[in-house]
C-alpha cells in the first residue's frame, strides 16, 4: 500500500510536473490525461471507487477529448513560444494559485476533525456505485436535479458558442 | 498474497496469449470468410485451406523495415500503437469464461471498466494521427474520436437498462442473473439492437469503417505506419472486434452459462455465443456499404442515443414498480 | 476478500498486456532492415508530395467534443441509480425522469439547432 501510494504521489508530481513544463500542447494534454488516470486509481484506493470511475471517464475520457479538438481548432500544437503576448498574466496567475493554495489549506485544515469522524471505511462502503446511489438520489435529489438544469445550460451555451446555420461556423 | 498475484499473472499470460491466438485466426476467418461472401477462394495456398497463412503473415510483418516518418513525432509515435494494443486487449480481462475464479479481474464495477478502457483506448487513434505528421491520418484520427464519443454514449445509455434489471455493474452478476430469469436480449431487444449497432462503431466495422475510408483518407490514422507498428494497430483493430462480440454475449446472451441445462462447460459456451456475433459482424460486413461521415455522427446523436434514453426510461419505470428481482 | 485485489488484478493485467506489446515493437524495430531514405521517410500521405501543415478543422468537432462531456456527466449520475433503482422505487424514478428529461430537452434543442447538420 505504501509503495503505491508513493508511485502514485510520484507520478502524479511529474506529469502534473509535465502538463505545464512540455512546450508542445499535445504533450502537455496527453500528460495531463495520465495525470487524470492515475488520480482516479488513487481516488479507488481511497475508497472511493465510483468517483475513481468517474474521473478516468469523464476527465480522461471526455474532457480530455475536448482539449485535443481545441487544441487542433486553435492550431496550437505548433504555436511558436516564448512570445508573450500578456506579460502580466504570469504574476497573476501565480498569485491566484497561491492564494488558492492557501484557501484550500485552510479548508483542509478546519474540516480536518469532522471529516475524519465521517469518513469511517462502514460509510464509505468502498464508495461503489451501489453505496452512492441512496446518497445521490435520496438524500441529494434536489442538488441532482439543479445539475441536470446545469447542464442544460451548458448545452445551449455550447450551441450558442458554434453558432450553427452561419456561413463558416 | 504473494501466491495470488502469481496465480493472477498466469491467467493473464494465458488469456493475452489465447487472445493474440485468435486474433491470428480471426484474420484467416476474415479473409476466407468475405472470399466466400464474394465468390472467391481467398488465401489457400500456406498450409492445408490456408491455415498456415496467419503464420507466414507474422514472420513477414516481423522482418519488415521499421520506418520513422522523417515529420513524425518520435515519441508519440512509438507511443500510440502501444497505447492501442494494450488498451485494447483490456477490457477483456473483466469478461467472464467461467464461474467463479475464471476471470482475470472480477471487478465490482466491471460495465464502468469496460467503459473506461474504450475510451482511453480513442487515445492511440488520435495520436497515431497527429504523431505522423501528415494531414490525411489527422484527419482520420480526428474523426475516429468525433464520431466514437457519440457512439459511446449510446453504448453507455444501452447497458443502463441491463444494469438496472440486473442491479449490479458487475458481469459476474449480470451472468447469474440471466441465469436465473432469462437472457437480456429477449428482456431487451431494444437495447440490444442499439448496443449492437453502437458496438459496430465501436468495433469501426461496416457500415462505420469511415476511419479508414481508403477511398477519402487513404488508410486512414495508420497511413504513415508500417511493420510491427501497423501490425498493432491492425490487432488491435481486430481485438476490438474480438472482445466486443464477448462482451454483447456477457452481457445480452448470458455470457459463459450454458443453455436449455446442458453440461456447465467453462469457455465452451462463451465461446459458441461469441461466434454467432464474430460471423453477424463479419455477414454485416460483407454485404453493406459505409456511411457518409456526418450521416453517422448524426445517427449516433438523432436516433441510437434518444431511443436508448426512452428505452432507459421504460425499464426504469418497471423496475421501480418492483417488475424485476 | 478486499474488493481492491480484484483491482490489482486488473493492474496486472494492463501491464502484462503492455509488456507483450512493447516486446512486439521492439522485435520489429530489431529484427527489420535498416535501410532509410529521403523518399522512404517522406510522409506518403495521398501519393504526392506533401505540402504544409492541415490546418482549419470545422467548429462541429469543437460542439461534438463538448457535448459528450455533457451527456457523459450524465451517464455518469445515471450508473448509482441504475443498480439502485429497486431500492429507491417510485420517488427514485420520478428524480430519474425529471434529471433524463431535462438532459433530453437539450438533446432536442441542440438537435433542432442543427448542430449535427455537417453538410451545408
Amino acid at each position: 500500500m505504501i509503495v503505491f501510494n508513493l508511485l502514485a504521489g510520484a507520478l502524479l508530481l511529474l506529469t502534473g510536473f509535465l502538463s505545464v513544463y512540455l512546450r508542445n500542447a499535445v504533450h502537455a494534454a496527453l500528460a495531463l490525461a495520465a495525470n487524470f488516470v492515475v488520480m482516479g486509481t488513487v481516488y479507488m484506493v481511497l475508497q472511493a471507487r465510483f468517483l475513481g470511475w468517474v474521473q478516468i471517464i469523464v476527465y480522461a475520457g471526455a474532457i480530455m477529448v475536448l482539449f485535443v479538438f481545441v487544441i487542433m481548432l486553435l492550431h496550437a500544437a505548433q504555436a511558436e513560444v516564448g512570445f508573450d503576448p500578456l506579460p502580466w498574466m504570469r504574476p497573476a496567475a501565480l498569485a491566484v494559485a497561491a492564494v488558492g493554495f492557501l484557501a484550500l489549506a485552510w479548508a483542509l485544515g478546519a474540516a480536518r476533525a469532522p471529516l475524519a469522524a465521517k469518513a469511517s471505511a462502514a460509510l464509505l462502503k468502498g464508495g461503489t456505485a451501489l453505496a452512492l446511489g441512496p446518497e445521490l438520489w435520496n438524500t441529494w435529489r434536489y442538488p441532482v436535479l439543479l445539475v441536470a438544469a446545469l447542464l442544460l445550460v451548458a448545452t445551449v451555451a455550447a450551441v450558442a458558442l458554434i453558432r450553427p446555420g452561419k456561413e463558416g461556423a | 498474497m504473494l501466491w495470488q498475484l502469481f496465480v493472477t499473472a498466469v491467467k493473464a499470460l494465458v488469456l493475452i496469449l489465447a487472445l493474440l491466438f485468435t486474433f491470428a485466426y480471426i484474420t484467416w476467418i476474415m479473409r476466407r470468410g468475405l472470399a466466400r461472401f464474394q465468390v472467391r477462394l481467398g488465401p489457400n495456398r500456406v498450409g492445408p485451406a490456408g491455415l498456415l497463412q496467419p503464420i507466414a503473415d507474422a514472420v513477414k510483418a516481423i522482418f519488415k523495415e521499421d520506418l520513422t516518418v522523417a515529420r513524425a513525432d518520435r515519441v508519440l509515435y512509438w507511443l500510440a500503437p502501444l497505447i492501442a494494443f494494450t488498451f485494447a486487449l483490456a477490457a477483456f480481462a473483466v469478461i467472464p469464461v467461467g464461474p467463479d475464479g475464471w476471470v482475470v479481474a472480477n471487478l465490482d464495477m466491471g460495465v464502468l471498466y469496460v467503459f473506461a478502457v474504450s475510451e482511453l483506448a480513442v487515445y492511440g487513434i488520435f495520436l497515431a494521427g497527429w504523431a505522423s505528421g501528415s494531414k490525411y491520418p489527422l484527419m482520420g484520427g480526428l474523426r475516429s474520436i468525433a464520431a466514437l464519443v457519440g457512439y459511446e454514449l449510446a453504448l453507455g445509455m444501452a447497458i443502463l437498462p441491463v444494469v438496472l434489471m440486473a442491479g449490479s455493474l458487475n458481469l459476474q452478476d449480470i451472468v447469474a442473473w440471466q441465469q436465473t430469469h432469462g437472457y437480456f436480449i429477449l428482456w431487451q431487444f431494444p437495447a440490444f439492437l442499439v448496443y449492437f449497432v453502437a458496438s459496430l462503431a465501436e468495433m469501426s466495422r461496416t457500415p462505420f469503417d469511415f476511419a479508414e475510408a481508403e477511398q477519402e483518407l487513404v488508410a486512414g490514422f495508420h497511413t504513415e505506419y508500417a511493420s510491427m507498428k501497423f501490425v498493432s494497430f491492425y490487432i488491435a483493430e481486430l481485438l476490438h472486434w474480438i472482445t466486443g462480440s464477448a462482451l454483447i454475449a456477457t452481457l445480452f446472451l448470458g455470457g459463459w452459462a450454458a443453455p436449455f441445462g446442458l453440461p456447465q462447460i467453462p469457455v465452451l459456451w462463451l465461446f459458441l455465443k461469441w461466434a454467432i456475433f464474430i460471423f453477424l459482424v463479419l455477414w454485416i460486413w460483407a454485404s453493406w456499404f459505409r456511411t457518409r461521415y456526418d450521416q453517422m455522427i448524426r445517427f449516433a446523436w438523432g436516433v441510437l442515443l434518444p431511443a436508448a434514453t426512452v428505452w432507459f426510461l421504460i425499464t426504469a419505470y418497471y423496475v421501480a414498480k418492483g417488475g424485476a428481482l | 476478500m478486499d474488493p481492491l485485489l480484484e483491482y490489482l488484478n486488473a493492474l496486472i493485467y494492463l501491464g502484462i498486456a503492455a509488456l507483450i506489446g512493447v516486446a512486439m515493437l521492439l522485435l520489429g524495430a530489431l529484427l527489420g532492415p535498416k535501410r532509410p531514405g529521403r523518399t522512404k521517410l517522406a510522409a506518403y500521405e495521398s501519393g504526392n508530395e506533401p505540402m504544409g501543415y492541415a490546418k482549419r478543422f470545422p467548429a462541429h468537432f469543437y460542439a461534438v467534443g463538448m457535448l459528450f462531456i455533457l451527456f457523459d456527466v450524465e451517464v455518469a449520475f445515471l450508473w448509482p441509480y441504475a443498480v439502485n433503482a429497486g431500492k429507491l422505487g417510485l420517488a427514485g424514478f420520478a428524480a430519474a425522469l425529471l434529471f433524463t428529461l431535462v438532459l433530453l430537452l437539450g438533446l432536442f434543442f441542440e438537435w433542432r439547432k442543427g448542430v449535427m447538420k455537417w453538410d451545408r
